[in-house]
């Protein structure tokens, strides 16, 4: 097979834009239901994700007269595409990609691309609502970004490398990441809802406040654009983790269904901690990123310098 | 091909509104009362939307009075197509017990165009199942 | 309050003007004075026997001219009555006396045509901006008002309904509506909320659009239509309302209603209460983005429904009240089910007690928001949980005791915070107080019928009736002309006097807390625009 052809399967179906669709589906399905058991409901079908999706695609699409049509049509693509490129970066079920020294710094750059996007959308769609929930995201990116990438870069500096595929396979030959810093571990996970926006750190999008955020005028296929990115950004930001803290899919005998199970692990603990509390204030996020998160990170990451050191 | 997938779509995923347009509250709540464990709509696909924006059908309780006419026309007009228009309650079907006071205009068909009517005062949770299931089956 | 002493007070203070003195019908007390002498007696009610809790304003039609009821409160109700000329009819205001008078006066105002001289802030409260018409209760042919065309929306509305960023001029301050449509309200009110950064600096409220003319309809209809219709003026509390209605008529009537009627009024009543709270609660948790007590609660809540619908047929509105008893029963076997059905409801409600009074997240949205203090309560007339988590001891299940609740235990339960976190607790308090109240009512319930028989005309004459809705005190004024149609019903609902403190609640706060804030005074808008 030529290598262009095998380039372009890796881009469109694995792990690229098919099964990462796939995963974002699934994910969303997954989450959607253990919420709705925890609540003591049933939940949606295992097909909803994807026929919401199709009826989004086929909706009308409008905005209202003043906003910025092309930007409000490029901005969800620029969200979406930022997450797929860096889903293709990251290691999956032991299939190494196009890996490189210091893929994990392009990966947190291209994670942060969707917040700034989700910013924009909000600004330039004039809505009130949208408007409030831009500034919102963009308050909550300064809350969780530093403590978060401080988790991260521990594991980078534990590991002894800035490759994700390297800290993943050095990790089956030490332990798991999270063994060694459970702190760090604990200020990623919370460092991920709010990157993902999810309860109970769904700020930016309160539905009880500010309606639908920056999305309040966005409907048909941007919406979709939105959503499956929202979705992709949950699938990417597990894998990066399970990566990271879990030792990605390890030196088993099967690389595939251990990735998964340590996936499906963090997703349920994203949905549990989805349930389990009420949404905080935006000033009462900052308090906690900078007051709790940031110094447990930066004591997390100090302890690991030292430790490197002695 | 992708029209039959599309309105398999349409059917699978009604996102509703609820707009009060001045009933007194017994349809609103039971129109709440479709999100909770023991209706938990959720697994037929419903979600209610907060903006008129991302909903497909709008669920009108109350008889229309004179201050929410044109709020509920704008609401309307902010739905993307294709859109539908429930009336829940007798009041959003006739006007019901209110019919000819000062300040009631009548039903929700005297401003939109009604697809289906869910009578009943107040109309159980069931009943307003019953009707977003015959408004899909329209959608056939 | 004793009467005797604050007429002697009133003839002492206007010794120029005949002062009538009439008994009334559940123990109210009317006193007829002139129209100059309003203000000064309300001064002097205020300042001499610390009477400061002002029920409503009635506005009616008598013909010959207007007249003006001030329903006052302390234990026993005391009603001052004036009346105003027809034609350009004014009264000096009270409201730099009771700022809680604020609505009653507007409502009053528009209703009738009535100008409150020195009122700060007389704008339209229930009917649409641009209303060209005659005054609603102004008695004439009520064909007068289906001609009006339809008005076109005013600026405040527009800007309401355009949903666009509107920048206060030059100062960078945002202007954002909430509602009439949003998921934060069930119910459409409007308010636009100037906003600087996060915090709201100042609020603007627009009511009505629920405005369905309740009371004017009332006199178009029988007495015993109106007991459906009036049991419609709130979805929520829909029993509470007939009941009080029921009771004015009685009143009028002279009605002897049999014990095992007002215990099972008192049944649902309470079991009403209990739906109300857990609603509250469920929809209070929504607001603040805690989705899973919002399912447990309404999914608890189904138990009272499912009672009460075993009880009268229906879930939300019962239509079990008839003037003179009720159409309800319950046998032996279905009590004893209810109450173990009731023991499971407690052991659910303990679990929510829990979660709130200890889940940290829950504490940081509701703790020190939306304070009102001791004296706020009292000037502005607020009733029900509102006033009792500020610590005012009033329940007119107690003061005045109506149904059956004259011979059941009842403990108040009041709290000192004035906090939306202590409003919060304390309704669910209530919950248990009311659970205590079913299950007392359903193992004593006396036996005997039903229903007396109730003539179908009423004789002429009027009545002040009370009781505590699941929102506070709810009164009711009905006068006969002796016809079977009513001359005048007269609602006041608890939500009013909330909405009064909401501005005040609203002021200086964060944006994201001002669903907290609107959630946690338990509004039903449908009750307040009739």
């Amino acid at each position: 097979m030529p290598d262009w052809l095998i380039a372009l399967f890796h881009l469109l179906v694995f792990p690229g834009f098919g099964f990462l669709f796939l995963c974002a589906l699934a994910f969303q399905w997954i989450d959607r239901r253990v919420a709705a058991r925890l609540q003591g409901r049933v939940g949606p079908p295992w097909f909803q994700p994807l026929a919401d999706l199709i009826k989004l695609l086929a909706k009308e699409d409008i905005l209202p007269v003043g906003a910025d049509e092309l930007a409000c049509a490029v901005l969800p693509m620029v969200s979406l595409a930022a997450v797929l490129t860096a889903g293709l970066l990251i290691p999956v079920s032991g299939w190494k990609p196009n890996s490189f020294e210091g893929d994990l710094v392009v990966v947190l750059f291209l994670l942060s691309i969707p917040m700034l996007a989700y910013f924009l959308a909000g600004w330039l769609s004039i809505s009130v609502y949208s408007v409030v929930g831009g500034n919102r995201s963009l308050l909550q990116y300064f809350a969780y970004e530093v403590p978060f990438l401080m988790a991260l870069g521990g594991t980078a500096i534990v590991n002894g490398s800035w490759s994700i595929a390297s800290i993943a396979a050095r990790q089956s030959q030490t332990v798991w990441t999270m063994l060694m810093q459970p702190v760090g571990f604990l200020v990623a996970m919370i460092g991920l809802i709010g990157k993902l926006k999810r309860a109970p750190f769904d700020i930016p999008k309160a539905k009880s406040e500010i309606s639908a955020g920056p999305l309040t005028e966005f409907s048909g296929r941007k919406l979709a654009l939105w959503y499956l990115s929202r979705d992709m950004q949950t699938v990417v930001g597990v894998f990066l983790l399970v990566n990271l803290f879990l030792g990605g899919s390890g030196a088993m005998l099967l690389p595939a269904l251990s990735f998964v199970a340590k996936a499906l692990l963090l997703l349920l603990m994203l949905s549990v901690a989805s349930v389990l509390y009420a949404r905080l204030r935006i000033d009462q996020l900052v308090d906690v990123g900078w007051k709790v998160l940031a110094p447990l990170a930066l004591l997390q990451l100090l302890v690991t310098v030292w430790m490197g050191v002695g | 091909m992708w029209e039959s997938v599309v309105r398999w779509a349409r059917r699978k995923s009604p996102w509703v509104l609820h707009f009060n347009t001045g009933g007194c509250n017994g349809c609103d709540i039971e129109i709440l009362d479709l999100l909770t464990p023991r209706y938990d709509v959720e697994r037929l696909g419903i979600l209610k939307e907060a903006s008129p924006r991302h909903a497909d059908i709008l669920l009108c309780t109350g008889p229309v009075t004179r201050q929410s006419r044109d709020r509920l026309r704008r609401i309307y007009e902010q739905m993307p197509a294709p859109k539908w228009v429930m009336a829940i309650g007798s009041c959003g079907c006739s006007g019901g017990v209110f019919h000819g006071g000062y300040n009631v205009l009548g039903g929700i068909d005297q401003v939109l165009p009604v697809d289906i009517y869910v009578p009943g005062c107040p109309c159980r949770p069931e009943a307003i199942i019953a009707g977003i299931a015959q408004l899909l089956d329209m959608v056939e | 309050m004793n009467v005797d002493s604050i007429l002697g007070a009133l003839r002492e203070a206007f010794p120029a003007v005949t002062l009538e003195f009439q008994p009334g019908l559940l123990d109210e007390t009317f006193v007829v004075l002139s129209a100059d002498c309003v203000h000064p007696a309300v001064r002097l009610l205020i300042e001499r026997f610390d009477i400061r809790h002002l029920s409503t304003i009635t506005g009616q039609d008598r013909g010959s001219e207007i007249e003006l009821l001030y329903h006052f409160w302390d234990g026993r109700g005391l009603t001052l009555r004036t009346s105003l000329a027809r034609e350009d009819s004014h009264i000096a205001t009270v409201v730099d006396l009771i700022p809680g008078a604020a609505f009653y006066e507007r409502e009053v105002s528009e209703m009738l045509g009535v100008t409150f001289d020195g009122h700060p802030d007389p704008r339209r409260l229930l009917l649409p901006e641009d209303w060209s018409g005659e005054p609603p209760l102004r008695q004439g042919d009520s064909a007068q008002f289906a001609e009006q065309d339809v008005p076109s929306p005013s600026i405040g509305t527009a800007i309401a309904d355009s949903g666009h960023v509107v920048w206060a001029k030059d100062t960078g301050r945002m202007i954002i509506p909430i509602g009439p449509q949003h998921p934060l309200l069930k119910e459409p009110l409007s308010y636009l909320l100037t906003v600087e950064g996060e915090l709201v600096t100042d609020e603007s409220l627009r009511i009505g659009y629920v405005h369905r003319g309740i009371e004017r309809l009332c006199q178009q209809r029988s007495y015993v239509q109106n007991i459906y219709l009036l049991e419609r003026v709130c979805g929520i509390c829909s029993h509470i309302h007939t009941t009080t209605y029921c009771q004015g008529v009685e009143a009028l009537l002279g009605l002897e209603v049999p014990q095992r009627a007002l215990h099972l009024r008192t049944l649902l009543c309470e079991l009403e209460r209990i739906h109300s709270h857990l609603l509250w609660l469920g929809v209070f948790s929504e607001n603040i983005g805690f989705t899973t007590i919002f399912m447990y609660a309404w999914r608890d809540r189904e138990i009272t429904l499912d009672i009460m619908e075993e009880l009268s047929g229906g879930r939300v509105s019962h239509a079990a009240n008839v003037i003179g008893g009720v159409r309800t029963d319950v046998d032996k076997e279905q009590g004893h089910s209810i109450l173990g059905r009731l023991e499971d409801l407690e052991r659910q409600i303990e679990t929510f007690r829990d979660v709130i009074r200890h889940e940290r997240s829950f504490q940081m949205r509701t703790r020190e928001l939306g304070h009102l203090s001791f004296e706020q309560v009292r000037s502005h007339c607020v009733v029900g949980p509102m006033a009792r988590a500020s610590g005012v001891d009033v329940d007119l299940r107690r003061d005045a005791p109506y149904a059956a609740y004259d011979g059941l235990d009842l403990r108040v339960v009041t709290a000192g915070g004035g906090d939306v976190w202590t409003r919060t607790q304390m309704r669910v308090q209530e919950i248990f107080e009311s659970l205590h109240l079913c299950r007392q009512v359903l193992k004593e319930l006396p036996g005997g019928p039903l229903t007396v028989r109730a003539p179908r005309r009423v004789p002429a004459g009027e009545v002040v009736s009370r009781a505590e809705a699941p929102r506070g005190e709810l009164i009711y004024y009905i006068r006969s002309d002796g016809s079977e149609r009513p001359a005048r019903v007269k609602v006041r609902t608890p939500t009013m006097t909330a909405l009064i403190t909401l501005s005040e609640q609203l002021r200086g706060i964060n944006i994201a807390d001002v669903p907290a804030v609107i959630g946690g005074t338990d509004l039903c808008i449908a009750c307040v625009d009739r």
